[in-house]
């Protein structure tokens, strides 16, 4: 079992830290890749972009509209799911697996205390 | 809650529509990150008409080469501007009302595909009104007309940051369809453009009683207002009107129906003075 529970935020992110802290992987809910429709197109961060959380680090473009996926915490990118180029449907199919879109290496856990756990966001998207 | 309408007249550059819609995203996403009491900015709908332009959708963006960039540009006759919608390649310009939405999902009850579903049915009953049958079809877009013959009436495309929308259609009224012949529009080569002029040609404009109608001519007991065609300013404003008071329709949350805006009312003064330094 991973020690560090996956973390949601308002804007429909996820994140979930490695073992050892240092390394999140981001990418949207469940409930985003649904309001969305079928993803036809998805723009992938930049490899060693320094992000701060709340930036705009990509988007996820369904038949006509395009969503900013935003980071959750701040750090830098060290990973982008590649496999969302050739086929941006896997985030309808595993929009929390292997829909996932960037890692990060985490500048400050400190700011994941500021986001939602599952149950708190399971609430919040059924209000 | 009243939907703001703020149409501006004659012609706007596309980058002065862009500054101002910009303005309206940052007023919402100030609000969200402030938390403060105060109501949240109003839903706005601000349309206009560009010279002729050309945009690319978020996945073209860096991605058109200097000669597809230049055959856009069409020497200078038209401009070119990536834009961080959805969609692909479309034009703008003259005789078309170009209508951007700027509210934010959440307020309106709304997600990312109901947001498109409501711009679409806007479409189609501001269209409705025009004696215009349009629709949805498995593509993007609003159409007229069944397959394989389908003309493309209306583009849309959408920009979400933070459940703020942004962009919106674009509704051909009287605009030049050549235009949209230079390109593969939204990426589909075999269909064609359409406006509601081009549509209404065949049904017969009549002088009766009720004052200027125009309907199919074998249905006289079905005719409506027309649309004054040589009065394009007149007729652009009686479009953007309809579709903000479609649009308004829809709107949850928005009860008191549509209020005309005037661009000094949301936009500040002090902001406009830096956007002009900034394009001069």
């Amino acid at each position: 079992m991973n020690v560090h529970e996956k973390k949601y935020t308002e804007e429909h992110e996820w994140i979930e830290l490695s073992e050892d802290g240092k390394t999140g992987t981001i990418g949207v809910s469940v409930y985003a890749a649904k309001s969305l429709g079928d993803v036809v197109f998805v723009e992938l961060p930049a490899l060693d972009a320094e992000v701060t959380a709340g930036d705009s680090m990509g988007a996820v473009e369904s038949v006509k509209s395009a969503s900013d996926i935003l980071t959750p915490v701040s750090g830098k990118i060290i990973e982008a799911n590649n496999v969302l180029e050739e086929k941006p449907g896997t985030i309808n199919k595993s929009p929390e697996g292997e829909g996932w879109i960037a890692r990060i290496q985490v500048k400050d856990g400190g700011e994941l205390e500021n986001l939602m756990s599952m149950d708190e966001y399971a609430k919040f998207t059924a209000e | 809650m009243r939907l703001r309408h703020l149409h501006l007249p004659g012609l706007t550059t596309y980058l002065r529509a862009s500054a101002i819609q910009d303005h309206l995203v940052r007023l919402h996403l100030d609000h969200k990150a402030s938390h403060l009491t105060a109501p949240a900015p109003s839903p706005v709908l601000l349309t206009f008409q560009t010279p002729p332009t050309y945009t690319c959708g978020r996945r073209e963006v860096g991605a058109l080469s200097p000669e597809q960039k230049a055959h856009l540009r069409a020497d200078g006759k038209a401009e070119f501007h990536e834009a961080l919608r959805g969609g692909q390649t479309t034009f703008h310009g003259p005789g078309q009302v170009t209508a951007y939405l700027i509210l934010s999902l959440r307020e309106h009850k709304l997600n990312a595909r109901t947001h498109v579903r409501l711009l679409e049915d806007s479409v189609i009953g501001t269209c409705a009104g025009y004696w215009l049958e349009a629709h949805t079809t498995e593509n993007p877009g609003v159409w007229i007309g069944s397959s394989p013959d389908e003309r493309k009436l209306a583009s849309v495309g959408v920009h979400l940051r933070r459940h703020v929308a942004s962009h919106g259609v674009g509704l051909n009224v009287t605009v030049k369809l050549w235009w949209f012949d230079r390109i593969v529009a939204c990426g589909l080569p075999e269909k064609k453009a359409t406006s509601i002029e081009k549509e209404h040609q065949g049904m017969e404009p009549d002088n009766g009683a009720s004052g200027k109608v125009l309907g199919p001519p074998t249905m006289p007991e079905k005719r409506w207002p027309v649309l004054q065609f040589y009065d394009i300013p007149r007729a652009m404003r009686q479009v953007a009107d309809n579709l903000a008071n479609q649009v308004a329709l829809r709107l949850s949350g928005v009860d008191g129906g549509v209020e005309n805006v005037t661009e000094k009312s949301i936009w500040p003064g002090e902001l406009q003075s830096r956007l002009i330094e900034k394009m001069t």
